[in-house]
């Protein structure tokens, strides 16, 4: 029997369930298991297998699709558009915004003033002759 | 009335133990579906859900047909329904898609849930030639219903049997669908080799089904058109080999697309 992929969702791991579809999918598709043009399950068939509500794997298909990773066609169903090229920088600057907002938010400031301070951020580096770091927190 | 209903409940309470006990899976039977539909070797966790996938159907089973005698009994002696040739295999049919329709409609509340990647459907599971065969069977079937044309008091009207045809054609491709549909059970080797097996077997019975129909219409006229007599007998044979090709691992050996079968391959 040929080696199926699969994914596996752990609904208490404190990860929305959503989000971990999202990422193993893309990680399934980053590591060519999922080649372009497979085809993926229905929302509703996924959703029936792990146990979750079809909204819930229809948001992580949708992020896929925004992100340009998945496609979907009233015929084919949802495939896989395009391979998802690993970039452990980009994961480790999107967790570093995260932390980042979190701190923010906390410390009472909007959205506004946390662009405008990254912002200051970059001028003073540049103005320094530094490299703007990609991976450094903030 | 009362003591009649006594004595059908107490009949049905003993068949159903008889039934219980012949149908019951042994241990080995779990390992032994498996290898018919493709796993080459089982191992005890596989062989265990099999089993359970077993017994489900099988007290479905006993709960039909000890439901379907006493039904009998009762509508007989008290003529609830007009009377009709409604085989058994009929009961066989309603359980494995009160089977499925259960599987389908069981929570999955596993901490970690596995799902595989890949699309499932009708097609997966039923090769087209079997859907041709089953669908032939029963276009026969009701064009044999139609043609004999036996409309006497008491029985189930003609419109009334083509019913009973098409529903259990509708029956079959239900099955077919909760089988691709149900949420996974066990491993991916053992979730299909059930899929497969629960949507053949159903195809199988549906076809003997239509076929009995078929071959039960063609005896009602057997005493004044010889011919129909042999008909219906090629057709009950003709059912009867299909059941055993479809619901067999030579089915699986033939239909499953792209995979080699794991027993004698």
């Amino acid at each position: 029997m040929a080696d199926l992929v699969q994914i596996a969702v752990e609904p208490d791991s404190g990860v929305a369930p959503w989000r971990q579809v999202r990422d193993q999918i893309a990680a399934r598709i980053g590591s060519g298991e999922l080649p372009v043009g497979s085809k993926l399950p229905t929302i509703r068939q996924l959703a029936r297998d792990l146990g979750l509500a079809a909204g819930t794997v229809a948001r992580a298909y949708r992020e896929l699709e925004t992100a340009g990773v998945l496609q979907t066609a009233r015929r084919q169903g949802t495939v896989v558009a395009q391979r998802v090229v690993p970039d452990e920088a980009a994961e480790q600057l999107r967790m570093a915004a995260a932390s980042y907002v979190t701190s923010a938010q906390a410390l009472g400031f909007g959205a506004e003033a946390v662009i405008a301070a990254v912002r200051d951020q970059y001028a003073d580096q540049s103005t320094q002759g530094m490299p703007p770091p990609v991976t450094a927190p903030p | 009335m009362a003591n009649h209903i006594v004595v059908l409940g107490g009949m049905a309470v003993v068949s159903a133990g008889i039934l219980l006990l012949l149908l019951w899976p042994r241990v080995r039977s779990g390992p032994r579906l498996l290898r018919n539909w493709g796993v080459a070797e089982p191992t005890s966790e596989q062989g265990r859900i099999a089993r359970l996938y077993l017994l489900h159907r099988r007290v479905l089973y006993a709960v039909l047909i000890i439901a379907a005698g006493l039904l009998g009994g009762l509508s007989e002696r008290e003529q609830m329904f007009p009377r009709t040739y409604f085989p058994y295999i009929g009961w066989l049919l309603a359980a494995l898609l009160l089977g499925e329709l259960i599987a389908m409609l069981r929570p999955v509340r596993s901490q970690v849930r596995v799902a595989t990647l890949e699309r499932r459907t009708i097609r997966d599971v039923l090769p087209v030639w079997m859907i041709a065969v089953h669908l032939v069977t029963v276009v026969a079937a009701v064009a044999g219903i139609l043609w004999v044309d036996v409309d006497e008091p008491g029985l189930m009207p003609v419109w009334g049997q083509v019913l009973v045809v098409i529903v259990s054609a509708a029956a079959v491709y239900a099955v077919a669908w909760l089988t691709v549909a149900r949420p996974a059970v066990g491993d991916p080797e053992v979730d299909r080799a059930l899929r497969l097996r629960s949507a053949r077997v159903t195809i199988g019975l549906g076809t003997m089904f239509a076929a009995t129909m078929l071959a039960s219409e063609l005896y009602l006229i057997a005493t004044w058109h010889e011919t129909a007599a042999t008909v219906g007998l090629i057709a009950q044979l003709f059912g009867l080999v299909m059941w055993g090709v479809m619901a067999s691992a030579f089915a699986f050996w033939s239909g499953f697309r792209g995979q080699v079968p794991a027993r004698n391959g």
